[in-house]
């Protein structure tokens, strides 16, 4: 039987989990460089929103497969539906969906394929020409993704693992 | 209004609050249902010139009736843009969806930050 909507849409959802969940596992570990810590947190951003595209029904996942730079509006959007969906939404939600926006975009521009229009060839997975000079990534400290000190970064986190979450419980 | 319309109402005014930058939300309506009025989700079209284009991209969300949303919904999120072309019939909405009515932001919402 041909897979649904809803079956591609719990497929990505639950590899988004696995790729946030080895991410998060990787944080206390010092010696890996945080281009492969980011490397499962950019992989399950993707998925989440890839998720979120599938499950309309009719939609064709091969026409996501190969796409990368449309997470930060999505990832803005799936943000802001989850900051609606809380009971008890916080009191500076303004504040958070601006600075998770931000945070998105940053996340976007981890994958090699996303460059600004080559403004921002630094990523997770090969080394780049910048200046001339040749940068490796795991080298590089990522600084705006340090996510457990940027303001509103651990919310960010929580609102993906929770709109992850939400994708895996059965419909109501 | 019906239910639906209260809750897409409601809906909306969370995103308009949440996302100052939106200066425009419109439902959106089948011509027919495609599932059962229950499962049919609530559309809505929202115009943000702080968005990228990137043409027609609908996201679906589950139903969350803990949460007061009854319904699953489908967001759109289009430029100023792309609104002007979808109006103009340059840029369609999926399976013949169409247009619905726009709902105002919230007179005691302002559009700034």
């Amino acid at each position: 039987m041909t897979p649904s909507a809803k079956n591609w849409g719990y497929a990505f959802a639950k590899q988004a989990m696995a790729d946030f969940e080895t991410w998060i596992a990787l944080q206390g570990f010092e010696k890996i460089p945080s281009c492969q810590k980011l490397h499962f947190l950019q992989m399950a951003c993707e998925k989440i929103c890839k998720a979120h595209l599938c499950k309309l029904p009719g939609a064709k996942p091969e026409d996501f497969q190969s796409s990368h730079a449309f997470i930060a509006k999505v990832l803005a959007i799936v943000v802001r539906q989850q900051l609606s969906e809380t009971p008890n939404p916080p009191k500076n939600a303004r504040f958070l969906a601006s600075r998770c926006g931000h945070l998105a975009r940053e996340i976007e521009l981890l994958h090699p394929s996303v460059q600004d229009g080559g403004r921002r060839p630094d990523n997770c997975e090969y080394p780049w020409n910048q200046g001339n000079l040749l940068y490796i990534p795991c080298e590089w400290s990522f600084p705006s993704l340090n996510l457990l000190e940027e303001p509103a970064g651990r919310t960010l986190l929580k609102l993906i693992h929770s709109a992850i979450g939400r994708l895996l419980v059965p419909a109501e | 209004m019906n239910d639906r319309e209260i809750i897409a109402k409601l809906l909306a005014e969370k995103h308009y609050h949440i996302e100052p930058s939106i200066t425009e939300i419109h439902t959106i309506h089948s011509g027919t249902l495609s599932q059962p009025p229950q499962l049919e989700p609530i559309k809505l079209l929202e115009v943000n010139p702080n968005t990228v284009a990137s043409g027609i991209l609908p996201l679906w969300f589950d139903a969350v009736p803990a949460s007061g949303i009854p319904y699953p919904s489908v967001i759109i999120e289009v430029t100023p843009g792309e609104y002007e072309q979808i109006r103009r019939n340059e840029l369609k909405l999926p399976d013949g969806w169409l247009l619905g009515q726009p709902i105002p932001r919230p007179e005691l919402e302002s559009s700034s930050p």
